[in-house]
């Protein structure tokens, strides 16, 4: 095969960086060899933001720097072709909304909004040094770094074994990161035939979707029910009650889904034998299962650690509570689902959080300051086809890290409820999309 | 701003035209985009008759369509004077709302759709309501205000739509209204309107509804003001 010299620094560039995953920072020695992309700015001066990952946040903070200067050049970078929201997720799962709800172009929002949209493009590491990402198709300077990409998987909490982490991956996915894991869950629950479908909830708060884990217990219990499966839906939860909506919950399995569901509540796992399908904890001793889906504890996305945000033995970035940026870089943010502030991990936070982050980076190319607005959340849950709970929360921020929330909560289940569910995403899908 | 200011402005903005002429157009938008007349057109009771103020009871909402067939607003008794005030934006611009009309300048009208996101009543429910003063709103405790539920913005429909809470960055747009010999007539939008983005986003739904885009955008002579439970059929409250 013939090759030229951009053939060649592609290739010596994708090596390279690979050995940069374990090498480190030493590897930018040969990273910088990487050819910049092309990416045509509105003019030769106007400065360069980079986003990477296309979720509730990137793609909000893309679209209102654009609409708030036109002149910034914004680079928001995916791995993924398309969006498929994890927010209304667990409805799909149990056949209550359709695969078009979730999923979205990346197309229309960048062509309205104009900025670039790099799709299915890896980004493999950071240089803060040289205010370069390194992505699988080239270099790309910036100068402001957005990341949002979203949480990994920290199955080691849980699972030492890689080979049994793999097994974990594949048999029981956590599907809290769209893609493949909610395909197989939502296979695993139409063909499920009977026995017991354990759902694993991460202990703290910080871990995508604080109701999640028992909004989609509670839709699978129904599923079940519904379909006359003589199967029950196991909760292993660390917590001693659902650490939002308890009430709502609670109503749901007394009233909805009873004798279709069991609650282990402080069940403190201690660990998963995923090839013996069993949990061990220490309130219940052993809970065997016979299928289900872990959800384990969560850590920032891979890209944050790599850009050197994350202590030795932590799993969120250290980064400022009020100012999003890496302490000591204000070249660098971490938004969305990677940040670390005591605020749910959520699409809606993200959301708001997103449109405050765009206001402080236009201020800062601009060299001023604006006042910090702490985000919203408003979290809707279903229980059952047209029945649903909410609650919502303002945050003010105390100092030192600390947030104070003034939670409003309706745990009634109710039909209009779900209509506001469907509206609420509805909303934020055109607030990102059209 | 004295004479000379004026003309060098003037002819700074001249020059600048002749090089791009886009910027008059964008000059025009900003200068519209905090009001903007639209076609006179008369509020008429369902019978066909006028619409006057004494057709609208204290701590009413009804639903009428403005200034376009599909964009939709409620038209507020709220009892009491609503007086003119001075809207002031997030973005550092400024409107005058001109306060309520009527023996007691207490009609109002706002556009009924949400600036936060674009929630609006549609013929199956609608999200963004009216609380009158008897009603206290369950989630937020307020009363006498305008609150969408999908997301929590409240508006305060005494003082031009400003928003009291929750994630919505603009006001409610406030429609113009005029009363002459008795009779209600919209006349323009006051404050950032939706209107572009309404389009946009229920483009789909709107062609599903009205058959084609052009008929959801038809500027109407007359409208029918009426109940909002006679177009939607469920008010969700919150």
């Amino acid at each position: 095969m013939k090759m030229d010299r951009r053939d060649f620094l592609k290739l010596s560039c994708g090596s390279v960086v690979a050995a940069s995953l374990v090498g480190g920072g030493a590897s930018f020695t040969y990273a910088k060899e990487a050819e910049e992309l092309n990416l045509p700015k509105p003019s030769a001066n106007s400065p360069r933001v980079v986003i990477v990952g296309a979720g509730w946040s990137g793609l909000a903070i893309a679209k209102y720097i654009k609409m708030g200067n036109p002149k910034v050049d914004v680079v928001l970078i995916d791995k993924r072709e398309e969006f498929f929201s994890c927010p209304v997720s667990n409805l799909w799962l149990v056949g209550l909304v359709d695969l078009e709800f979730l999923v979205h172009d990346y197309l229309a929002p960048a062509s309205k909004y104009g900025y670039h949209m790099l799709s299915g493009t890896s980004v493999i590491d950071v240089d803060r040094n040289a205010r370069k990402v390194y992505t699988d198709k080239g270099a790309i300077s910036y100068d402001y770094l957005v990341l949002s990409p979203g949480i990994d998987y920290h199955y080691e909490a849980w699972i030492k074994d890689p080979k049994d982490i793999e097994l974990a991956k594949v048999r029981y996915p956590a599907a809290f990161i769209p893609g493949s894991g909610h395909l197989k869950l939502k296979q695993k629950i139409q063909e499920f035939e009977g026995g017991t479908f354990v759902v694993t909830v991460p202990p703290g708060t910080d871990f995508r979707c604080p109701p999640g884990p028992y909004e989609r217990a509670t839709l699978i219990a129904w599923y079940f029910k519904k379909n006359d499966i003589k199967g029950k839906v196991v909760i292993v939860d660390n917590h001693e009650k659902p650490p939002v909506k308890a009430k709502g919950f609670q109503y749901a399995w007394d009233n909805i889904v009873k004798d279709y569901i069991e609650y282990y509540p402080s069940a403190n796992i201690k660990s998963i034998d995923v090839a013996g399908r069993k949990i061990l904890t220490e309130t219940y001793g052993e809970i065997t299962f016979d299928d289900g889906t872990i959800y384990p504890v969560c850590r920032a996305g891979d890209i944050v650690f790599k850009a050197g945000l994350v202590k030795k033995g932590e799993r969120w970035p250290t980064i400022d509570p009020t100012r999003y940026n890496a302490i000591g870089d204000d070249r660098v943010y971490v938004t969305g689902d990677s940040r670390n502030q005591p605020i749910p991990k959520s699409g809606n936070a993200a959301n708001t959080e997103a449109k405050y982050v765009a206001k402080l980076i236009l201020a800062r190319i601009a060299n001023k300051e604006i006042d910090y607005i702490a985000p919203s959340n408003i979290c809707y849950s279903a229980v059952a086809p047209n029945q649903a709970i909410w609650i919502s929360a303002t945050y003010e921020y105390l100092g030192d890290g600390k947030f104070k929330p003034s939670p409003k909560l309706d745990e009634q289940p109710t039909e209009a409820n779900y209509k506001a569910y469907i509206e609420w995403a509805k909303g934020l899908y055109r607030d990102m999309f059209r | 701003m004295d004479r000379r200011t004026l003309l060098k402005t003037c002819s700074v903005v001249a020059i600048e035209m002749m090089v791009n002429p886009s910027l008059f157009n964008k000059l025009l938008a900003q200068e519209k985009e905090l009001y903007k007349a639209y076609q006179k057109t008369m509020l008429v009771k369902e019978n066909g008759q006028p619409f006057s103020t004494s057709d609208i009871r204290p701590n009413t909402a009804l639903l009428f369509f403005y200034p376009y067939a599909s964009t939709p607003c409620y038209l507020i008794n709220t009892g009491s004077e609503i007086k003119p005030a001075k809207i002031k934006l997030n973005i550092g611009k400024e409107y005058e709302f001109k306060g309520g009309i009527g023996k007691n300048k207490s009609i109002v009208a706002y556009s009924a759709i949400c600036p936060h996101q674009w929630a609006y009543p549609n013929k199956d429910f609608s999200l963004i309501n009216y609380y009158p003063p008897t009603e206290k709103s369950q989630a937020t405790g307020k009363s006498g205000i305008i609150q969408c539920c999908a997301h929590m913005s409240v508006f305060d429909i005494n003082n031009g739509g400003q928003v009291l809470e929750g994630p919505a960055e603009y006001p409610l747009a406030a429609i113009e209204l005029i009363e002459e010999n008795d009779i209600i007539y919209a006349t323009g939008v006051i404050g950032p309107n939706q209107f572009g983005e309404f389009f946009d986003m229920y483009k789909s739904d709107l062609i599903a509804q009205y058959g084609n885009i052009r008929k959801a955008k038809e500027v109407l002579d007359k409208t029918i003001v009426m109940e909002v439970g006679k177009y939607v059929k469920e008010q969700i409250k919150c």
